[in-house]
């Protein structure tokens, strides 16, 4: 896992705390517990914050008010879904609010700046997957992201934006064009 | 723009290479203050995750740093009662000055360490660890007055990691209240 060295330590031979024990003390108000819970969880959250919304400014956004809301909204949490999944759904229905008059909106294109955004690795195929997707308009990106690499089903996503299915599969098929025509440039 | 289904090979190579991409990546140090800053704002009676706070060491030595203030405040003004005083400053105004006073002499002590900076001793690290102790311990005690100020989160942020980057398995769970 990412970020160890930033772990709680809690003894030298003790076994880390289970995902389901920190989840149960943080949802208790332990605030220890929740920092750990960010450390594991935030490394995950936060590709996805950057692939949704395409840069760093609005992903750093986003990971904070979904950490703010999970903290808020820990007390009614059920433990029979995964804290992944939960907190991912968090973000993504923030990272989607708001931004749902992208999705209708036909022919827009990426923001201006989406092409400063900083380089996330050296691999040379990464890069230019990142890219192609950051350059994606939002609406098209959000669908591909959520469909291609999150797994969202597509009446999920059609939920979650209020749209059609019919809308979503438009989106995608846009997203996917767009992917392979600047990825064959 | 030519139709693409689901089973065109070029979109399950697409696929395939999307679900390649890596899936974890630290985000920006700034976050975390960012979201204790943002509980904090939202005034929530439960403590904030992730603030550094001490541990016993640093307790025990802000604890002795904040006693020797008050013991020299009022040593001070004891001191001070033949003294006359800016008109309405009263005890604040005496504890200003003791924090100027004291600070400067710090900034003064350090600046005679570092005229010691290409030695090697013992009294070189020793001094720099007192020193950066003596810091974490003032940005702690305004952080008790002054939870909001981001100064303060970056400070202790950086304090902090400077301190877990030199002690990895150092680190210990450090809630803070406020």
């Amino acid at each position: 896992m990412c970020h160890d060295k930033h772990a709680p330590q809690v003894t030298a031979t003790a076994d880390p705390p289970s995902l389901p024990d920190l989840v149960a003390r943080a949802r208790g108000g332990d605030a220890g517990a929740f920092e750990q819970l960010y450390h594991r969880h935030s490394p995950r959250a936060w590709v996805l914050a950057l692939r949704l919304t395409g840069n760093h400014a609005d992903a750093a956004d986003l990971l904070q008010e979904t950490f703010i809301a999970a903290w808020e909204a820990l007390p009614g949490f059920r433990e029979e879904a995964a804290f992944a999944t939960w907190l991912h759904r968090i973000m993504v229905h923030r990272g989607l609010n708001g931004r749902r008059a992208e999705v209708h909106r036909e022919g827009s294109e990426a923001p201006d700046g989406a092409e400063a955004v900083a380089p996330l690795s050296s691999d040379a195929l990464r890069l230019d997957l990142e890219s192609a997707i950051r350059r994606l308009p939002d609406g098209a990106r959000q669908v591909l992201v959520l469909h291609e690499i999150e797994g969202y089903k597509l009446r999920e996503i059609a939920a979650l934006l209020s749209i059609s299915v019919g809308t979503v599969k438009s989106q995608l098929h846009r997203a996917r064009s767009m992917m392979l025509e600047y990825l064959n440039r | 723009m030519t139709y693409l289904d689901d089973d065109d090979p070029r979109v399950r190579s697409l696929g395939a290479m999307l679900r390649d991409l890596p899936s974890e990546e630290p985000p920006p140090p700034g976050v975390l203050p960012r979201i204790r800053a943002g509980l904090r704002r939202r005034g929530g009676a439960r403590s904030i995750p992730g603030a550094p706070a001490p541990a016993r060491g640093w307790r025990l030595l802000s604890a002795g740093l904040a006693a020797g203030i008050v013991l020299g405040f009022l040593i001070g003004r004891r001191e001070a009662k033949a003294t006359p005083t800016a008109p309405g400053a009263g005890g604040s105004w005496a504890a200003a000055v003791d924090v100027q006073r004291t600070g400067t002499a710090y900034v003064t002590a350090l600046g005679r360490l570092g005229r010691f900076k290409d030695a090697a001793g013992p009294g070189v690290v020793q001094g720099r660890e007192v020193a950066v102790t003596l810091l974490f311990g003032a940005a702690l005690a305004y952080a008790e007055q002054a939870p909001d100020d981001p100064t303060t989160l970056n400070l202790l942020h950086a304090v902090q990691q400077a301190r877990n980057a030199a002690a990895p398995n150092a680190a210990a769970e450090r809630p803070v209240r406020f």
